[in-house]
């Protein structure tokens, strides 16, 4: 009992550590300009936002009934790549490590799509689209309107009408597999 | 003082993970097991309560980069 104890202690002893001044966890580039806090929790969540579209498109590619889920999925995986790869190359050039996983709330939405199969699989995931991207493109125009860095609102600006067109997707298939279990 | 802090560690995963419902998916276990390690009426096995923590660390990691 008591060793079980100390070990978490110690665990929370090393995040107190990690979260001393001077602990510095970023990769910074030599004299890239460093973003401010709200630029860069802007940059990290449309990077979650990405990495977990494209993980689940991945999912779906593969498990889903229907032909059009299936290439719904495959749509985000392409769509949402292209996206994360302009977001980590911008993270990188202002000194970010961009994330590599989504974020645990996207990592349960996906462990909950890995337990469900058939219909049930196509309804899960195109309601969790509708769901991801109206939340995705909230943040995009928050981040186009309120963000300090200037290529930071340029990106959102630019990513906002493929969010709006895969919002509209993902509401109509929602509709179609829900209808179809009806 | 173990329990407030398996308590404390568990409530901060499930907000971090959406809600308790969210951190039994990732934990895979039953919902009502994170309730009851949460109360204090039972406590999960070391193993269990070590990848807790490592969950919450991998989230304040990330925050910080």
């Amino acid at each position: 009992m008591m060793k079980s104890v100390a070990i978490l202690v110690l665990s929370f002893a090393l995040l107190a550590c990690s979260q001393m001044p001077g602990a510095d966890r970023t990769s910074a580039a030599a004299g890239a300009s460093a973003p401010s806090a709200t630029d860069a929790e802007f940059l990290r969540n449309i990077s979650h936002a990405n990495l977990a579209e494209i993980a689940t498109g991945k999912l779906a590619a593969q498990k889903a009934q229907s032909p059009q889920v299936k290439q719904f999925g495959q749509h985000m995986v392409d769509e949402h790549s292209a996206l994360e790869t302009e977001g980590s190359a911008l993270a990188q050039a202002k000194a970010l490590r961009p994330p590599t996983s989504p974020d645990l709330r996207h990592q349960a939405a996906m462990k909950k799509l890995e337990l469900v199969s058939g219909d049930n699989f196509d309804r899960e995931y195109m309601q969790q689209m509708v769901k991801d991207h109206t939340d995705t493109l909230a943040l995009l125009q928050a981040a186009a309107t309120k963000a300090s860095d200037a290529q930071l609102r340029q990106l959102a600006q630019k990513a906002i009408p493929h969010v709006q067109q895969h919002l509209a997707m993902a509401q109509r298939l929602a509709g179609e597999v829900v209808g179809n279990a009806k | 003082m173990a329990s407030n802090v398996q308590s404390r560690a568990l409530l901060r995963a499930a907000e971090l993970a959406g809600g308790r419902d969210c951190l039994a998916l990732l934990l895979e276990v039953e919902r009502p097991l994170i309730d009851e390690w949460i109360a204090g009426r039972t406590r999960p096995g070391m193993p269990m309560m070590l990848r807790v923590v490592a969950l919450i660390l991998d989230e304040i990691e990330e925050q910080q980069d």
